[in-house]
């Protein structure tokens, strides 16, 4: 049998996936399934129950030899893993293990470092990206309610007037109504912006 | 205060969020969700906390919203005395998870006067705010959901990890803690068994397929929740554009392969949704999971314009309505599984305009058969 994806070399790894009940069997090279390994876990995301047999797998590599998680807590021995404890909520990495769920904020900082590399794999990476809380709402009440630039009001209302006319297009027009309004309010701060 | 039953009539009186109020007749996209989970400061997680303090993050969350002064009056229902009945109601409009139906201590519901806005307190996570309305336009929901949870946030500090963003209970929320879900009905694809395929591509672009009641529930009606997987890595925009461009990609597809069936295999498309029409217009019992099948293909139907009687209002109306705990309300009372099946049955025929009796079965009457 050839491998499915380079169709030259015999198919040594045989991977059996089962997506909405429906059972697949994939057959590759050795080559390919490292290849396609490697980027998979990218792609593909991994379910909750891949995550923890993760976990686990690697607990036990770990009490086989030691520092096996890629970056243990400092004070992690050999065998400590299993009793290592959340300082702030006493969640243990046993729990961790048991219920897919972290005890608290604080968690992560104790637990990260076993899961790391599998979280990365979850996601698209491990670098959070999204909005920030300290730039958007949360800085409020640290800057003060800093007023929207002319420029960001405008930006604003050029894109809230292209949703319009795509709601339109749709015949929503209940939402057209409501973006409208939107774009009426944004129109009347900025032209009190200018005259200011 | 009002009291939890008069709460939830107002609930109920709402629009159904994900179910459009005036839906146009081949309308694809039937609803899209987003939600973001919070957890506030760094108490534990519900999973991991006392009741009492679950109960403080609410009272923590009911004082910031009251705090909100443009957030208006929101209702606030405790799940805890409520029976299963009213849970199972919240279930079916999908105001509350799977996993809330579970009345633990300190769960809330808190419903905004916003229809479309609503935030379960103390689910897996503190809060998980939600925002669903029909149709597409998942960016307007983006822009609703991100001006709330801004405004909450000013008010109520969120756990947040700087490099690794906001702290959820589960690992795959950590980061951008936001779930973005469009569902589709997707009947087409499904009867030319091409939908395997499309649901297989969606790994490669971070996306999955869930059913009608999200997270572990199987495909009911052809309808097919798509959402993102990753919440780490990307930004909530590129999350979401790409959630949009390949749902309207799917979109397209959908239409063309009912554009195909239409011009190539009419026989077989009048005769796949006709079967479903007749046997929703003539059954006698009827469980609610084959009604929200057959209904699918009669409103595959109706967007084929194979039925110019039956108006598509209508069909949302009874997808709707032959849910359990919506057929009971319907009734006025309680029914056995039984009395259930009889009475979808019944509602069905009547609201397709088939308003003869049955025939009594045989034997059932006392008539003997033979004479």
């Amino acid at each position: 049998m050839l491998c499915q994806i380079c169709k030259k070399n015999p198919a040594t790894v045989h991977v059996q996936e089962i997506v909405n009940g429906e059972k697949r069997i994939m057959h590759f090279c050795a080559e390919c399934a490292e290849k396609k390994s490697m980027l998979e876990p990218f792609l593909k995301g991994m379910t909750l129950a891949g995550l923890l047999q993760k976990i686990s797998e690697m607990e036990k590599e770990g009490a086989d030899e030691p520092g096996k998680p890629e970056n243990p807590p400092p004070d992690s021995g050999e065998d400590t893993a299993q009793k290592t404890v959340c300082p702030d909520c006493s969640w243990s990495l046993e729990q961790l293990k048991k219920t897919g769920r972290m005890g608290c904020p604080s968690c992560y900082a104790v637990f990260l470092p076993y899961l790391r590399k599998e979280l990365a794999g979850v996601h698209r990476g491990l670098h959070f990206c999204g909005r920030d809380p300290e730039r958007e709402g949360g800085a409020r009440k640290k800057t003060g309610q800093a007023p929207d630039s002319a420029a960001r009001i405008r930006e604003r209302i050029a894109t809230l007037k292209k949703d319009m006319a795509e709601s339109i297009r749709r015949e929503e027009y209940e939402l057209a109504a409501d973006l409208r309004d939107q774009i009426g309010a944004l129109e009347r701060s900025l032209s009190e912006k200018e005259r200011a | 205060m009002d009291s939890s039953d008069e709460i939830i009539r107002r609930i109920l009186e709402r629009p159904v969020s994900w179910l459009p109020l005036r839906p146009s007749p081949g309308m694809i996209v039937i609803s899209c969700r987003i939600r973001l989970a919070r957890n506030v400061g760094n108490y534990p997680f519900p999973l991991n906390a006392a009741p009492a303090v679950r109960g403080k993050v609410s009272r923590m969350f009911r004082e910031a919203l009251g705090r909100m002064k443009q957030s208006g009056e929101w209702d606030f229902l405790d799940m805890e005395p409520l029976d299963d009945f009213a849970v199972a109601l919240l279930f079916e409009r999908k105001l509350i998870s799977r996993e809330f139906r579970n009345r633990a201590a300190g769960r809330a519901l808190a419903v905004s006067p916003d229809p479309h806005l609503s935030v379960m307190v103390n689910e897996e996570d503190h809060l998980r705010l939600q925002y669903c309305r029909p149709g597409g336009h998942l960016r307007e929901v983006w822009r609703r959901i991100s001006r709330f949870s801004n405004a909450l946030e000013s008010e109520l500090p969120c756990a947040f990890l700087p490099g690794l963003g906001y702290a959820t209970s589960c690992p795959t929320n950590l980061g951008t803690g936001l779930r973005a879900s469009v569902m589709m009905h997707l009947p087409a694809l499904t009867i030319q068994d091409r939908i395997k395929q499309v649901l297989t591509s969606l790994g490669a672009m971070g996306l999955t397929a869930r059913g009608l009641y999200g997270e572990g529930s199987e495909i009911l009606g052809n309808l097919y929740q798509i959402s993102n997987q990753t919440t780490l890595g990307e930004t909530e925009e590129t999350v979401i554009g790409r959630l949009e461009e390949t749902t309207s990609l799917i979109a397209e597809q959908e239409s063309e392969a009912r554009k195909f069936l239409m011009a190539e295999r009419p026989a077989f498309l009048m005769n796949v949704c006709a079967r479903a029409y007749a046997i929703l217009k003539h059954s006698c019992l009827m469980g609610s999971q084959e009604a929200l099948n057959l209904l699918s293909l009669l409103r595959l139907g109706v967007d084929c314009g194979l039925f110019p009687s039956v108006r598509i209002f209508d069909v949302n109306r009874m997808m709707l309505l032959v849910q359990p705990a919506h057929l009971i309300r319907l009734a006025g009372h309680d029914l056995s599984p039984e009395e259930r099946g009889i009475f979808r049955a019944t509602m069905l025929r009547k609201m397709l305009g088939n308003d003869a009796e049955p025939p009594p079965p045989a034997g059932s009457t006392g008539r003997n058969p033979e004479s």
